[in-house]
């Protein structure tokens, strides 16, 4: 909706009737748990020849996903740990040739596609050179090691106008569908902070199959554990940030201005040179609602701020010996908050000056009990009451593969247009790796110049 | 770990009903109500070290003791071993809509519907055990009847799978398959397979502690001790409600490279209700019993004690003392246990000629 030559107060009126009829209709669609719908792409269409580089447990992933569709014939895959193709090859079954040298497999193979599930060091390399030989590239996330690379492997993406698609996987996920649905039409009021934590328990050490000291483990200990060492790898930022940070990007609809960082080698002092631990604040410099289309909240965004540009803070942390709410995002808006999981998202009103608590559906007895005796305050001290019943988001699919289902189809229709493409992958780069240096710097970093979209 | 000798100190219980039969496992402090955690203690042997790590999976807790050299190795071991049992769970759970059972569940009525190459064999092994347990094993079980028809109603009558196009097709509507109890024994084995790949050598296994499996003889060359809660050997008889004093190991059993599986049937009104379904009638089984299985690998153990179980005393003792070949797969050792007159009873009914 353009505000421009319309007076402002009928536009927010006609925007506010939109909201109300929406968040009615919608209500209806959520109460009771709402399964989202399936797959957005099409399970059949003409066959894809796709080649696998990196079958390790990623790798293995993958293939175990494109057995399944039928409109994927696996012609080759490629690793040079040899335990790793064995696996590889296992899992695409016989008469799928395996090469220890991509650059071989390119040429012999001939694939359509090429799906790299490397350490994060080698995409960059991998993928410029499945893009020269003419391929579809499907890569992994983080989609490179540095910005530098990024924006290089994006220029040549947008050159060659190849479908390239970056393996962020909530792309594809029902639920990050609906959370980003539900933010647009305002469900959430105006978005003000973004909470996201991945937090773990465990060592995130893989096992090295000869004891530690004897000839060799060296080498071993670096190739299977490339995670903590950070010739290979950038950490826990690239790792397990760059889901997050992502959403965190769709959702805002722009890039972190700055961020604000610490981290460390704290707990796992075993000799690894990545952060066990990181914690980070990101600035967002987010356009007015108005400017944002219909539906957000009006009443409870202060008149005299309405027309300019709003900061929302976004916390990341990520920590390995504490589990608690794992991987999960959480966005607050001045109507409600989001808690955000792969396999489910709920969705808590807040208690707002022109949403009477006892006028909520769902809610009358309580409410009404509420009314009568006039006890709102023994309420409004406990600390959970604001949640309410919360309103769930349900997905029956699985987003791995339905992001290769959408990959698939792409690279069928010849479409450029992924759901993750490079200019994604590189504002995901670029907003990772800023954290990063600001764990590294101690100051505040500001988003990288040469990952913007108009470098002034 | 936490200072035992602290005075506010309290060990954490686990919340579990007391119900028989159950794998015990000795010589492990089990704590349950954590999430998971890390332990490394002592081992017995020289050098050697224990570490115990714990994961929920499978609607259950996974929980691996591993014995080795490097309790950094054991650790990272350990940790795969879990990540691997997830894997599994995502792969064949059929309550979390995401797995591909729940897809199988959605789509294989509509369409033939290609799988992966290993939930193919898994599925073919699961036609195979069906067929080997006279339909007394079957990943079928929760599928509603099939109208109008006389006769089997099992895996066969109800799943098509096609080698060629990798696919799975259901014959009638409404098919569920439920790999519960063969997806825990599955996942045990799967996990034993990292053990060899990162030579460890010594390490005991379980899921839900109904389903065992040893590596190696652990600390004692003799075996990992495990013992059976509320039974005995031959025709002696227990108190049903012991408390937990008396309730001690009433089966002490050694293993070392086998499994051991237990399934059981409640008596009504017990605080554990059991979902076993008698496949051929579909009405759950009622008399409460248990059947314990020692087999080679942790899927063998559970396929046998639940179709032995639900087969019934006397169809299983008939198969016990006949074993028919069905060779690497036969039972070690099967053991059952009945209520009779509000006492329990515990019988070996076959053992494989040469231990």
């Amino acid at each position: 909706m353009k505000a421009g030559h319309v007076d402002p107060s009928a536009v927010n009126a006609a925007a506010n009737q939109d909201r109300r009829r929406f968040l009615g209709a919608s209500t209806a669609l959520v109460l009771g748990s709402l399964a989202t719908t399936e797959a957005a792409a099409s399970e059949s269409g003409p066959q894809v020849r796709v080649a696998v580089v990196g079958t390790g447990a990623r790798g293995s992933d993958l293939i175990r996903k494109l057995t399944t569709i039928e409109r994927a014939r696996l012609v080759a895959i490629c690793d040079d740990y040899p335990p790793h193709q064995l696996q590889g090859a296992k899992y695409a079954g016989q008469g799928v040739p395996a090469y220890d040298d991509y650059r071989r497999m390119l040429e012999e193979s001939k694939p359509q596609a090429v799906v790299v599930a490397t350490p994060l060091y080698l995409h960059s390399r991998i993928c410029l050179e499945a893009l020269e030989a003419g391929c579809a590239v499907f890569c992994e996330k983080t989609m490179c090691h540095s910005v530098e690379e990024a924006r290089h492997l994006a220029d040549v993406v947008n050159q060659r106008g190849a479908v390239f698609q970056v393996g962020l996987q909530r792309r594809a996920n029902a639920v990050y569908r609906q959370a980003q649905a539900m933010v647009e039409t305002g469900m959430l009021g105006q978005i003000t902070a973004i909470k996201c934590q991945w937090h773990r328990h465990n060592n995130w050490r893989r096992p090295v199959p000869i004891p530690r000291g004897e000839r060799g483990w060296h080498a071993l200990e670096h190739r299977l554990n490339w995670r903590l060492y950070q010739e290979y790898s950038q950490g826990l930022m690239a790792e397990l940030a760059s889901h997050q940070m992502d959403v965190v990007n769709r959702l805002l609809g722009t890039v972190p201005q700055a961020v604000l960082a610490s981290g460390g080698i704290d707990y796992w002092r075993d000799g690894r040179e990545v952060a066990d631990n990181v914690f980070c604040i990101y600035e967002y410099q987010v356009p007015p609602p108005k400017q944002r289309g219909a539906g957000v909240s009006e009443s409870t965004v202060p008149a005299s701020r309405g027309d300019s540009p709003y900061t929302v803070r976004v916390t990341y942390s990520s920590i390995q010996n504490n589990a608690y709410e794992g991987a999960s995002e959480l966005v607050m808006g001045t109507r409600g908050s989001l808690f955000l999981t792969q396999k489910k998202g709920l969705f808590y009103q807040e208690a707002v000056q022109d949403d009477p608590g006892w006028s909520r559906a769902g809610r009358v007895d309580r409410n009404a009990s509420i009314v009568t005796s006039g006890k709102t305050l023994q309420m409004a001290n406990d600390p959970w009451a604001h949640r309410g019943k919360p309103f769930e988001i349900d997905t029956s699919s699985d987003d791995t593969r339905d992001e290769l289902l959408a990959f698939l189809d792409s690279v069928a229709r010849d479409d450029p247009r992924t759901i993750c493409d490079a200019q994604i992958g590189l504002d995901n780069t670029a907003t990772v790796l800023m954290g990063n240096q600001a764990v590294a710097s101690g100051s505040r970093v500001e988003f990288p110049r040469i990952a913007r979209r108009d470098p002034r | 770990m936490p200072d035992a000798q602290h005075p506010a100190f309290q060990p954490l219980r686990p919340i579990r009903g007391r119900s028989i039969p159950d794998v015990e496992i000795r010589d492990v402090a089990f704590q349950g109500g954590k999430n998971r955690e890390h332990e490394t203690r002592d081992g017995r042997g020289r050098g050697e070290h224990q570490i115990v790590c714990r994961r929920p999976a499978m609607g259950t807790m996974f929980e691996f003791l591993l014995q080795g050299a490097d309790p950094e190795h054991l650790a990272a071991v350990g940790e795969a071993m879990l990540d691997e049992v997830t894997r599994l769970d995502q792969l064949l759970s059929r309550f979390d809509p995401t797995s591909e059972i729940a897809r199988l569940n959605r789509r294989a009525a509509l369409e033939p519907t290609p799988v992966d190459r290993e939930l193919f064999e898994i599925l073919l092994d699961c036609q195979s055990r069906c067929r080997q347990t006279d339909g007394y094993f079957d990943v079928t079980y929760a599928s509603p009847p099939i109208g109008g028809v006389r006769g089997p109603q099992g895996f066969d009558q109800r799943v098509r799978l096609d080698a060629a196009t990798r696919s799975v097709f259901f014959l009638t509507p409404g098919t569920l398959l439920d790999l519960g109890g063969y997806g825990k024994g599955y996942a045990l084995d799967a996990a034993s397979e990292l053990l060899a790949e990162f030579a460890v050598e010594h390490a005991l296994l379980h899921g839900g502690t109904s389903s065992v499996l040893a590596r190696g003889s652990g600390p004692d060359p003799q075996g990992w001790p495990v013992g059976l809660r509320g039974g005995q050997v031959g025709e002696l008889t227990l108190h049903p409600r012991a408390d937990d004093a008396n309730d001690s190991v009433k089966l002490p059993l050694r293993l070392i490279n086998r499994s051991l599986s237990s399934s059981a049937v409640f008596h009504a009104g017990s605080a554990v209700e059991s979902d076993l379904v008698e496949p051929h009638t579909q009405t759950p089984l009622a008399t409460a019993a248990a059947c314990s299985v020692i087999a080679p690998t942790a899927t063998d153990a559970e396929v046998w004690s639940t179709g032995l179980l639900a087969m019934g005393r006397r169809r299983a003792e008939t198969l016990a003392a006949t074993w028919l070949d069905f060779g690497p797969r036969t039972p070690q050792a099967v053991y059952w246990l009945q209520e009779q007159c509000g006492q329990i009873t515990c019988r070996l009914l076959g053992r494989e000629a040469r231990p």
